[in-house]
């Protein structure tokens, strides 16, 4: 568990920042949701394997051939797809880029650094603009519109705010702990 | 700016300025005239009225919608003006500058306009454009009230290039800058009223401001008060400015931080084209509110109230009322002409009151009535009327209109202080003296009430008895309250009088509640490219929307809601609010998204709720049993 227990890396002198019960609810939220993500981007990827394999000059390359091996990937020619097969792979990639992308900003916002808060807020911002668009497709995923809306109202809170030093004129010195005290 | 102009000031200068109280009106507003500094580009500098009504003709609209001509244009005095042909219940009489114009004659003035006003040295310069310091919404905003414009009536095209041919002929002719001055003298205060006439106010179509319309009236004011031996010398200055009432008027003469003394003369800063007086410099965002939204902006405010209290949420949009701006910039950079005392151009005085024939009896519009409704583009009344014929409140109430009927003179503040101060030490004393009485009183019933306790026969006479006690008891009770209250009082006021005794002054804006702030120059960053996306944003997303409307019709929505939150996100980023954009939109979203939620899955989410509820109780109940 020490993986999890990330503290804000501040200079002795400096008081630092008690992270809020709220911040930790959504790191472990965000964390769950991205670590699916990127399951479900490298799930996406593995079962694409061949198609995926016809996009790369695997023979060109022992490395490669040796993965390949590993991987019982089928041995084929290297050519196109079809826009058909082209989709789910796009879909792996961008699952599993985001998730990683959303990992990173998850764990800075563990560490209470102000531009983790903005950049996990666009994530989820961004994430809501292509949920309401396959909800518009007569796809709707209404779990994760509830989650990914619960993440933001969380991350809005004022104390969680004022964790993150976001407004000023929220700052309160009742959150701010001497690291001597 | 304004540092530099102190640094240059002699000494003399920061201390008031006197005048005899004998002084005649006209001297005493020739001592204290203001300078006048309008921007580089301005067309209208302050006239007489005599050379404008010689420009013009009179009109009557009537009720049924018809303009029917009273007097024709070259015949019109202030003979006229001063006893005018009656006007029929409804019907609005106005003077009008010019006449209407054809196709031909409207290019040909404009023509003639662009030719004659070709003047490299006096030629304003917008800067950083107004679209760029606000958002979208007040962007659409400007939109509608364009097309509204189109709707209501308005100053005709070529009228503003006429007017300033006419008032450059008027001033080849006989160059003079004139303000109409006023005294009153009022509850101690002299005030001195320095009104100030043009020929057009072309704030729409020369400067992309709010209207048009020929002539405009402004004005300032100056408060003096007695300070001994017979002089008076200034206090306050109040400047008419949109937006602002009352006490947000004035400025303390000694408030060198708001206000520009130069030799004994307050410095008006006067807005392009609106001709608003300020008392900084600078350029300043008008906030005009759209009426028709009104209920749509209360409606934001409860929800917002109901966001940050009931959800303890942080606010979306910030914490004070929504507004829906029109970016509206008021430009008095003051880098122009400058007329006043010791200035290139010099005033030309004339004293007007209520004894002017003009004055009293012209009620009618000093330009053309166009119509509209909300009446902007209607040209004003004289100084002493409104458009509806009603008397103007800084006409009327010069002490009331910068918020000073509540204000005494310095000296006679003082006397005041003192007078209540007196009241109340006699009031201590006396009521030392009554609860001295009534305490005594108070034992008396109380030793009788407690002596027949135990006597069953005296039942009712006790009652009363206790009654009295009672009564008498929350007596003594109020008027120790009050003795303690006046004690209170009384060392406020005793302190004050001492402050005022040893000259120290108040903070001078504590009175202000709302200050007239120019925007900063650091308020955007990245100008031009600011100013180049500002331009073409809202043309950017059009085209945008066309694109998805042709090449991927089923992804409209979605496309449209990514296209504005990036377009708002870029935006963002030239306000140096980019961290407050991505909360507000995604918060914005995630609200969305929860009522999507809710709507499309009321039924699981009752379902949901009577389970979680029925755990609950059961949890509860067996807890109960367990203890």
């Amino acid at each position: 568990m020490k993986f999890f227990s990330f503290k804000k890396k501040t200079k002795d002198s400096e008081p630092h920042t008690k992270r809020p019960a709220s911040v930790t609810l959504i790191a472990w939220l965000s964390l769950i949701d991205m670590f699916i993500t990127i399951l479900i981007g490298l799930l996406g990827i593995w079962i694409m394997l061949p198609q995926v394999a016809r996009l790369i000059p695997i023979s060109a390359s022992p490395v490669l051939q040796e993965m390949a091996d590993w991987l019982e990937v089928p041995q084929t020619e290297t050519g196109t797809l079809t826009a058909q097969e082209l989709q789910p792979i796009i879909e792996a990639v961008f699952d599993l880029v985001t998730g990683i992308l959303g990992l990173y900003f998850t764990l800075n916002f563990l560490r209470l650094k102000p531009w983790g808060w903005t950049w996990l807020m666009l994530y989820n911002g961004v994430v809501l603009i292509i949920l309401f668009g396959d909800c518009i497709r007569g796809e709707p995923d209404y779990v994760s519109l509830f989650l990914s809306a619960l993440v933001i109202l969380l991350m809005n809170q004022k104390e969680v705010r004022i964790a993150f030093k976001i407004d000023k004129k929220y700052a309160s010195t009742n959150l701010i702990i001497s690291k001597n005290s | 700016m304004r540092s530099r102009l102190i640094k240059n000031m002699p000494a003399q200068i920061s201390s008031s300025p006197k005048i005899p109280e004998t002084a005649s009106d006209l001297e005493l507003l020739r001592r204290f005239e203001p300078v006048l500094r309008f921007i580089r580009g301005e067309y209208f500098y302050p006239s007489d009225i005599e050379r404008y009504i010689q420009h013009c003709s009179l009109w009557m609209h009537l009720p049924d919608g018809h303009d029917e001509m009273l007097i024709r244009q070259g015949q019109v005095t202030l003979d006229i003006l001063a006893d005018p042909p009656p006007v029929p219940t409804g019907a609005v009489q106005f003077l009008r500058l010019v006449e209407p114009l054809d196709l031909g004659d409207s290019a040909k003035a404009m023509i003639t306009h662009t030719r004659k006003t070709r003047d490299k040295e006096n030629k304003f310069h917008a800067g950083q454009g107004r679209l760029a310091r606000v958002g979208y919404i007040s962007r659409l905003a400007d939109a509608f009230f364009s097309l509204t414009l189109l709707m209501r009536g308005r100053v005709p095209g070529a009228t503003a290039a006429v007017a300033e041919l006419e008032y450059r002929d008027a001033q080849r002719a006989d160059e003079k800058y004139v303000y109409h001055g006023r005294v009153i003298r009022h509850n101690g205060w002299v005030v001195l009223q320095y009104w100030f006439f043009y020929f057009y106010n072309g704030w729409r179509s020369a400067y992309h401001g709010v209207n048009d319309h020929e002539a405009d009236w402004e004005m300032m004011m100056l408060y003096l008060y007695p300070c001994g031996d017979g002089m008076l010398t200034p206090r306050w200055a109040g400047y008419a400015a949109h937006d602002f009432h009352g006490d947000d008027l004035r400025r303390r003469w000694d408030d060198q931080d708001q206000l520009d003394v130069m030799d004994g003369h307050p410095v008006v800063y006067v807005g392009a084209g609106s001709h608003a007086s300020y008392f900084r410099p600078g350029e300043y965002v008008t906030a005009v509110s759209v009426a028709l939204l009104a209920p749509v902006t209360r409606l934001l405010d409860g929800l917002n109230k109901f966001w940050m209290e009931t959800l303890k949420q942080a606010p979306i949009f910030g914490t004070g009322p929504f507004v829906f701006r029109i970016p509206f910039v008021d430009y008095a950079r003051g880098d122009g002409v400058n007329i006043g005392p010791g200035q290139k151009y010099e005033w030309t005085p004339v004293v007007i009151n209520e004894s002017v024939p003009w004055v009293k009896n012209y009620r009618g519009l000093w330009g053309l009535y166009a119509r509209d409704p909300i009446a902007g583009e209607n040209a004003p009344s004289g100084p002493m009327y409104n458009r509806d014929g009603s008397v103007r409140s800084s006409w009327y109430d010069t002490l009331g209109f910068s918020g000073l009927d509540k204000v005494p003179t310095p000296p006679a503040e003082l006397d005041l202080l003192d007078k209540r101060c007196v009241e109340l030490e006699a009031r201590q004393v006396a009521l030392d003296q009554e609860i001295l009485v009534k305490s005594e009183a108070l034992h008396r019933l109380g030793v009788t009430a407690e002596a027949l306790q135990d006597d069953a026969f005296v039942t009712k006479q006790v009652l009363a008895i206790e009654k009295n006690r009672d009564e008498l008891s929350a007596g003594v009770r109020a008027l120790r309250r009050e003795q303690t209250e006046n004690e209170v009082l009384l060392t406020s006021l005793k302190r004050r009088v001492e402050r005022l005794r040893a000259g120290i002054e108040d903070d001078p804006q504590m009175h202000i509640k709302h200050l007239a702030e120019p925007a900063s120059a650091a308020q955007l960053r990245f100008d031009r490219l600011a100013e180049a996306w500002s331009a073409v944003s809202i043309g950017l997303i059009l085209a945008g929307i066309v694109s998805l409307i042709l090449f991927n019709p089923k992804e409209v929505w979605t496309g449209l809601a990514a296209l504005l939150f990036v377009f708002v996100l870029i935006e963002s980023i030239f306000h140096g609010n980019f961290q407050q954009t991505v909360a507000a939109v995604s918060v914005l979203l995630a609200v969305m998204a929860m009522l999507l939620v809710i709507f499309m899955n009321w039924q699981l989410i009752l379902v949901g709720g009577a389970i979680a509820l029925a755990i609950y109780l059961i949890w509860q109940n067996v807890r109960e049993l367990g203890r």
